[in-house]
């Protein structure tokens, strides 16, 4: 057993991939169960999610600002929406139903979270994976010009649900109106979240009051790594990078806070 | 080893802090069984919890050396959808065990059978409180924290897992916490007592049982004869109870001391550096010639010269210093490394008012310095100190005292039962006399071992 000895950041390290791993585990068990098709609904739920927000899109031909194929709008977007959202209600009530886990001593709030969080966004990166390829291998849509710009583009939108989920998750401990008020903002958030526009098609005067919210330049970023030359995007990535940094910090401040206060059962 | 260190537990409710634990220092040392005993409401679970690791204290903090487990049979950390198995699975890994290599021995010491690989929530009581000490048994820890009685299944677990538990790992460091003394009494090796949320050490089974038996009576007392449920507003262990309780733990801590001091001095050949930084050099018997006895330390301070400046280094009683002016009709009297003393009021005042007797701040060498060399007549100084502090004032000492003049080394031979501290004081004078090849000129004795020595400037 790995209590003994001193401290080093190597050891505490392989002590958090040891414990987040357990968590992550015991969290698909207990979502997914050993039944029917079991793990696999990880990907496949955020899939039919996609898939059937892409077919409603295509039979309303809704307006979206851009003569770009309606099936790889909707897919890049909503598989944006899906990892921040995701992840943040994930995160958020992660502490509460767990609270016997901190029995343990090496588990700790954050290491909750964090696994609830990753789960989410293996989910969603898995969807994104294999429905660009089911849709390519059906004609439906092309492959992405510029992986690295998608994948940039999908950690950008990882890292930030994750840091806001983490914030928010720690508040919620300390808060019950963290919970009430996320769902309506969930809501809110996704049209404006540049999932359902092409920040391009708006009056120049919005587009810099949009690129405000982090989300809309993740999202931007992975859809001109999708279309390469046929997009022309709009983001900043420093701005995001900022945002996120600041949030994970404050997530982390806080759940220290709430691992000192914290009273398992 | 486990090490508790002033830790103070308060949860915040809507009248504010309330204080759970006080104060609390408790060492346990690998192997050794420890006992908490307290009635209900005297903070026994905080104190687990705290040991554990689940909560932080507020103050304070804890040491853990050793592995330690969560509460035995201890049910609630059970994911009741999942089934035993995947709980078990969830477990071992998290810490770091091989689930496979556990299974067999887990379901063998549970007696779950198929329900192994039932939902947790399908599980009686009893299935559950199994399966958790199997689990705690699977994986090794170095110290057992056990709440309340172990009373886990029928009699025929029972002994399982009692001889699982005291039998087989006998050689893990146990806490358990119950009030009920019985328990207590028949697995542990020394007992404390938690009242009140402070805890009361004793070095043995039978003082803490005895303190806690003792404490009940005067809480019942005090009741009216009704209580054993609530400590709330029983009163404080009596002082002369405490301290026969702190006597016997003292005498303990000696016993031990001494243990260890044999032990060391066989395996290492000579005491422990803390108590002797190296050995000590031997006056040259010249040096000793004119050397008298002295039955008191009091006769040392009347053979001081009279009517001279004298300087006294290091902290002394204010009594003490007026005895060491008036004995010897000082003229001026510096005093250096004391506490300051007041000039309204206490035994020195008029002289302080009058500047006879002038208290000097700072360090002691360096309010040495400030002194003219060879303009006192007469050095008193406390020499129990550590070997580099006293070094360091003597050599100041041996300039600033005119030649001829005596300097007197308070608790030269310093040790005593009750500072258990190191011998520096004695190696730094006599390395100090030998280097200006000083006259010792007297000595006095006195019934604790407190011994002076007066040494004349060369």
């Amino acid at each position: 057993m790995d209590v003994r000895g001193k401290p080093s950041l190597l050891r505490s390290l392989n002590i958090e991939r040891r414990v987040v791993s357990a968590l992550l585990m015991r969290e698909v068990l207990t979502r997914y169960g050993r039944h029917n098709i079991g793990f696999l609904w990880l990907f496949v739920e955020p899939m039919l999610f996609t898939v059937g927000v892409a077919t409603l899109w295509s039979l309303l031909s809704s307006f979206h600002g851009s003569d770009l194929p309606i099936v790889d709008f909707a897919m890049t977007g909503y598989s944006c929406v899906l990892v921040w959202r995701n992840v943040i209600s994930r995160a958020i009530g992660a502490i509460e139903p767990n609270l016997a886990l901190l029995h343990h001593r090496n588990v700790k709030p954050f290491d909750i979270m964090l696994a609830r969080a990753l789960l989410e966004v293996i989910g969603a990166g898995m969807s994104f994976f294999i429905l660009t390829l089911l849709f390519y291998a059906i004609g439906w849509s092309g492959l992405p010009e510029d992986i690295l710009k998608v994948l940039g583009g999908w950690i950008l939108l990882a890292w930030l649900g994750c840091s806001a989920g983490i914030l928010l998750g720690a508040m919620a401990f300390f808060s019950e109106i963290v919970d009430k008020i996320w769902h309506p903002m969930a809501y809110i958030m996704f049209p404006i979240s540049g999932a359902a526009f092409t920040v391009d098609a708006l009056p120049s005067q919005f587009q810099n009051v949009v690129l405000w919210i982090p989300m809309v330049s993740g999202t931007e970023l992975v859809r001109e790594g999708f279309f390469g030359s046929r997009y022309h995007a709009h983001y900043d990535v420093f701005y995001v990078i900022a945002v996120c940094t600041l949030m994970t910090l404050l997530g982390l401040a806080l759940t220290r806070k709430l691992s000192r206060e914290i009273e398992p059962g | 080893m486990i090490r508790i260190e002033n830790v103070a537990k308060e949860y915040k409710t809507r009248k504010g802090a309330v204080g759970v634990l006080h104060d609390i220092n408790l060492t346990v040392r690998p192997g050794e069984k420890v006992g908490i005993l307290g009635v209900n409401g005297a903070g026994k679970s905080t104190l687990v919890r705290i040991i554990s690791g689940v909560e932080r204290p507020t103050r304070g903090v804890v040491h853990r050396t050793m592995s330690v487990s969560w509460p035995l049979a201890f049910t609630s950390a059970f994911q009741n959808a999942l089934t035993g198995y995947d709980n078990v699975r969830c477990i071992c890994r998290i810490y770091g065990i091989k689930p496979e290599e556990k299974i067999d021995q887990i379901q063998d010491f549970a007696e779950l059978g198929r329900y192994l690989r039932e939902p947790v929530k399908n599980y009686s009581t009893g299935m559950r409180a199994r399966l958790a000490f199997a689990i705690s048994m699977a994986i090794e820890f170095d110290c057992f924290l056990i709440d309340e009685v172990v009373a886990v299944g029928d009699a025929r677990f029972q002994e399982k897992s009692r001889r699982e538990l005291f039998e087989k790992r006998r050689d893990r460091a146990m806490i358990i916490v119950s009030h009920s003394p019985g328990y207590v009494r028949k697995h542990c090796d020394r007992a404390v007592v938690l009242n009140k949320g402070r805890l009361y050490d004793f070095p043995d089974l039978d003082s803490g049982y005895e303190f806690y038996e003792q404490m009940l009576r005067e809480q019942e007392a005090a009741q009216g004869g009704t209580l054993l449920g609530s400590a709330q507003d029983a009163p404080p262990p009596p002082l002369a109870v405490e301290i026969e309780s702190l006597k016997k733990r003292a005498n303990g801590a000696l016993a031990e001391l001494q243990t260890a001091l044999r032990i060391y001095q066989r395996k290492a050949g000579s005491p422990p550096d803390f108590l002797l930084p190296g050995p000590a050099p031997t006056l040259a018997a010249d040096l000793l010639a004119g050397c008298t006895v002295l039955p008191r330390r009091a006769d040392i301070v009347a053979q001081l010269p009279k009517g001279g400046v004298g300087v006294q280094v290091g902290r002394q009683p204010p009594a003490f210093t007026r005895t060491l002016f008036d004995t010897t009709q000082a003229a001026k009297l510096y005093l250096l490394g004391n506490k300051r003393q007041s000039a309204q009021a206490g035994p020195l005042s008029a002289e302080l008012q009058s500047g006879r007797i002038e208290s000097l701040d700072g360090d002691t060498d360096e309010a040495l310095e400030t002194l003219e060399d060879g303009s006192l007549d007469y050095a008193y100084v406390n020499v129990a100190q550590d070997y580099e502090v006293v070094r360091k004032d003597l050599h100041g000492v041996f300039r600033k005292v005119r030649s001829g003049g005596s300097i007197v080394c308070n608790n030269f031979t310093n040790w005593g039962v009750m500072e258990a501290r190191s011998l520096g004081g004695f190696k730094a004078v006599m390395e100090e006399v030998l280097d200006a090849g000083a006259q010792v000129s007297a000595m006095s004795l006195h019934p604790y071992g407190y011994s002076d020595i007066t040494v004349i400037r060369p």
